[in-house]
């Protein structure tokens, strides 16, 4: 199978705290990735060294043959990468529609001073395009800032999309959202995933379970195992890393 | 929207009433006023230069007085000691506030917050205390006086006359602030929001924060070397005086007061605060404790300025108009 | 040769009170995270306090006065200006500014625009180095040391000190531990005043007293900041004096403009290529 992403040897270093301990993980392609583990494992940190938010300590992040390791990430964004974050992010001051279209804008390359924003026919189409597939046309006008949380988390998605990528890092799109939002945001990600890679990082197991192709079990920094849902709940390591040994379930 | 609408028709307002200022002060007989307007124009582009870094990027600069002086000495040391015509006079200070805020712009957008202010700053001293030094080619602190070459030979035009040199000052000022509205309305303005709103979540969509930075800052010396370049052809003079930081903190008064982040508010700001230059100092010599204290007292209760308080209650009208508050956007979830 | 020997120890002189003012800029910076434009003018108010108040009863008494009117308007302003518009933050640069308007202007109305000069409350020279130096100047360099000294004693060794310097460290710990941190961002304002002010009046008898000396002294102080570290006391100090002395050395062959030009040449240096400061490292 082709691969998504291959990372060999990251290792991410805070002074005496290693946050990454010389990983290896291979993510193939077409299928829909997730990633789990403990809090502290490195999830957050691996996106974080792989979009080029955080400086590697060594180690490599090899997408479509090209090494990201030292990349600034709004280069890493050019080449088809994208991603949401933990903390949900976005332009705030911006309607749903404007956060949406400066994302586009900047995936064009577009940036003449003289022509009005609102004058590109084929960006707006995009954008229109983009509100439907995240189910955010009623929203279009409305202030980013002023959306629930699971609105804003999909807008998140949104943003992530306007740049056409090939691989998409969602982490934790589903934290905090109420079950029906739950629902719909899960839908949309299984849909997108059947035309963009995605790797996906996730606390919900049963949402995980239900939709994941191939999970990938991180602890204290390292891999742990890989394999597909049924491997991994049956694994011994796994169920260690989780609920302790039987003697320390009391 | 009708609240866009108010808003050019306020633009209009005072464009027209500033295109008919000098005839109706020249009716009136107040010929000394029509020469405090065109200084109002002239400095409200310095006053611009300083939002659009600080109310559409998200950068304080301290220090746009620097650019204001490359303008001013360009034309000054243009036409006094290599004999330009006004044109290319005019070019030179404007091309050389360009180059030089290109020039520092790539050193000191590397920095943030507070850093970025104090480098600002360091910059205008260190090239008011060359300009103060070098006599011989800037005057320093007596100043560089030159007579102003003719505007249009062959019509006759010369800046020497108050009104001419009114709408000289008046249709460059209008053209800047029509290319700033451009600016702000266009993809590119959307980047510099873009980047003021949330750095992270900019450059995560592809956005180079850097030069987005440094385009802005460019544009701002522009915008800043015209207004030096005017300055210098209204009162043929220039003075290493005025690049010190104090006029460089006042140019971010105006904007303040006037109101960051909008088009106008550069103008109104520079509008009020000069008027009342005018008219307090005459009563109070000491007029210079109640724009202190006014300053204070606009970023206390009125930080989002004159121009933006008045956007802000179009925008609260409408929004009562039609019915509908943000907070019954409802979550799509629930919608079902 | 003495021209230089001079103007160095000039340099010492100044760099002392210069340190001294620096320590109060840097800690107002460094715990209300505000850069105050006004605190060059809090130096010339000090000055200005210690002619006229030397005038009517005597320098001495002025030399303990004015600290003490320092901080009383210090932490007036703190609770009627700072504190209102804190939040705006990159809008306290504004209200210092206006500020300083208040301040200059007020001096100037009530003072006056004319500038003044100050008899050495110490008359007299003592040959040193073979040249005959003002015995004021030498007391001046002594008494900014002892000041210098003490005010690191009182950081390190007092309660209130302790709390200062806790709260700079780590804001949101310092308020966990129970200490007033608005209380103390608050004194630390007054202290930071009072240091300028004390600043004006051991410098009063060395320069022309008038509403304008603060707008000289502001970017001095800032350098010495800057350049010896935001958050590095002792660095400030350092600084303070190595680029006084720098100064001073410049201006004995060369324009003093040049020597200006040179400081900040260095501190932009600095600011782009050591940002937290030339002795990051070396000092804790």
């Amino acid at each position: 199978m082709e691969t998504a992403l291959e990372i060999q040897g990251l290792t991410k270093r805070f002074g005496g705290l290693t946050a990454v301990d010389n990983i290896d993980i291979r993510f193939p392609k077409g299928i829909l990735n997730a990633v789990i583990g403990p809090n502290g494992a490195g999830k957050t940190t691996l996106f974080n060294l792989v979009t080029g938010m955080l400086p590697a300590t060594s180690g490599h992040v090899f997408f479509q043959g090209e090494d990201l390791i030292g990349k600034p990430p709004h280069q890493i964004v050019a080449r088809g990468l994208s991603r949401t974050l933990q903390i949900k992010s976005v332009f705030g001051g911006m309607s749903v529609r404007d956060n949406i279209r400066i994302a586009v804008f900047a995936n064009e390359g577009v940036s003449n001073p003289f022509r009005p924003a609102r004058g590109y026919r084929d960006i707006s189409r995009r954008v229109d395009e983009i509100l439907q597939e995240t189910g955010l046309n009623r929203l279009a006008s409305a202030n980013a800032g002023a959306l629930s949380y699971g609105d804003v988390a999909l807008l998140e998605i949104a943003l992530a999309l306007a740049n056409r990528p090939t691989l998409l890092l969602l982490d934790e799109p589903i934290c905090g959202m109420s079950p029906s939002e739950t629902e719909r945001t899960v839908e949309r990600i299984t849909k997108l995933a059947r035309t963009i890679d995605v790797i996906l990082i996730e606390h919900d197991m049963e949402v995980v379970f239900k939709i994941a192709d191939l999970i990938t079990v991180m602890a204290q920094g390292r891999l742990l195992v890989q394999g597909t849902p049924d491997e991994v709940a049956k694994n011994d390591k796994v169920q260690e890393v989780y609920l302790g040994t039987p003697e320390e379930v009391e | 929207m009708m609240a866009s609408r108010i808003k050019w028709a306020g633009v209009a307002v005072i464009a027209a009433g500033l295109a008919c200022a000098p005839l109706i002060l020249e009716q009136t007989g107040n010929l000394f006023w029509i020469n405090v307007i065109a200084e109002i124009m002239i400095w409200s582009l310095l006053a611009a230069s300083v939002n659009l870094l600080l109310g559409y990027v998200g950068l304080l600069s301290f220090g746009q007085a620097l650019y204001f002086g490359f303008g001013m000495y360009g034309v000054a040391i243009g036409v006094s000691h290599f004999g330009l015509g006004l044109w290319p006079a005019f070019f030179l200070g404007v091309g050389a506030a360009s180059a030089m805020a290109a020039i520092s712009g790539a050193v000191a957008v590397r920095l943030t917050w507070h850093y970025f202010a104090i480098i600002t700053v360091v910059f205008s001293l260190i090239f008011y205390f060359v300009a103060m030094s070098a006599k011989s080619i800037t005057g320093g602190d007596d100043g560089l006086s030159f007579s102003t070459p003719a505007l249009w030979e062959a019509a006759g035009l010369s800046l020497t006359d108050r009104v001419t040199q009114f709408y000289f000052i008046y249709m460059i000022v209008f053209a800047c602030f029509a290319a700033f509205a451009l600016l702000v309305a266009s993809p590119l303005g959307m980047r510099f929001a873009a980047v003021r709103d949330n750095e992270n979540r900019a450059s995560l969509i592809g956005i180079n924060v850097y030069l987005t930075r440094w385009i802005a800052f460019v544009i701002a010396g522009f915008f800043a070397g015209v207004g030096g370049a005017l300055f210098a052809l209204f009162g043929r003079y220039a003075s290493a005086s005025y690049m010190f930081y104090h006029v460089s903190g006042e140019a971010v008064v105006w904007s303040i007061v006037g109101g960051t982040g909008t088009l106008l508010g550069p103008f109104v700001g520079t509008a009020l605060l000069i008027l009342f230059r005018e008219v307090i100092s005459g009563i109070w010599e000491n007029y210079l404790i109640a724009v202190g204290a006014l300053v204070i007292l606009v970023v206390m209760f009125a930080p989002r300025g004159i121009v933006g308080i008045f956007n802000d209650l179009i925008s609260r009208r409408e929004r009562s108009k039609e019915g509908r508050e943000d907070s019954e956007i409802e979550p799509l979830a629930q919608a079902d | 040769m003495d021209l230089v020997i001079a103007l160095t120890i000039n340099g010492l002189v100044w760099g002392l009170i210069v340190a001294l003012i620096a320590l109060g800029l840097s800690i107002i910076f460094g715990l209300l995270d505000i850069i105050n434009v006004a605190h060059g003018d809090f130096f010339m108010v000090g000055t200005v306090l210690a002619l006229v108040i030397a005038g009517t009863t005597g320098f001495w008494i002025a030399l303990v006065l004015v600290p003490l009117i320092g901080l009383a308007l210090g932490l007036v302003i703190e609770r009627l200006v700072i504190r209102p518009t804190i939040s705006a933050a990159s809008l306290t640069i504004v209200t210092t500014f206006g500020l300083s308007m208040i301040l200059q202007e007020a001096v100037r109305a009530t003072f006056g625009a004319q500038a003044r000069r100050m008899a050495a409350p110490i008359p007299g020279t003592v040959p040193l180095f073979g040249l005959e130096y003002d015995v004021y100047r030498l007391f001046a360099a002594v008494f900014a040391m002892l000041c210098i000294a003490a005010f690191f004693l009182f950081l390190s060794r007092t309660r209130l000190g302790t709390w200062i310097r806790a709260v700079r460290h780590d804001r949101e710990t310092a308020t966990a531990l129970g200490i007033p941190v608005t209380r103390v961002c608050a004194f630390t304002f007054g202290l930071g005043t009072a240091m300028a002010l004390l600043g004006g009046a051991i410098a009063a008898p060395i320069t022309t007293v008038e509403f304008r000396t603060g707008v000289d002294i502001l970017p001095v102080s800032f350098m010495a900041v800057v350049i010896g570290g935001l958050g590095n006391l002792k660095g400030t100090v350092a600084a303070a004096i190595l680029l006084a002395v720098l100064e001073g050395l410049i201006s004995s062959f060369a324009d003093p403009t040049l020597a200006r030009i040179t400081s900040l040449a260095v501190m932009s240096g600095v600011l782009l290529l050591k940002p937290k400061g030339l002795f990051a490292g070396a000092t804790r």
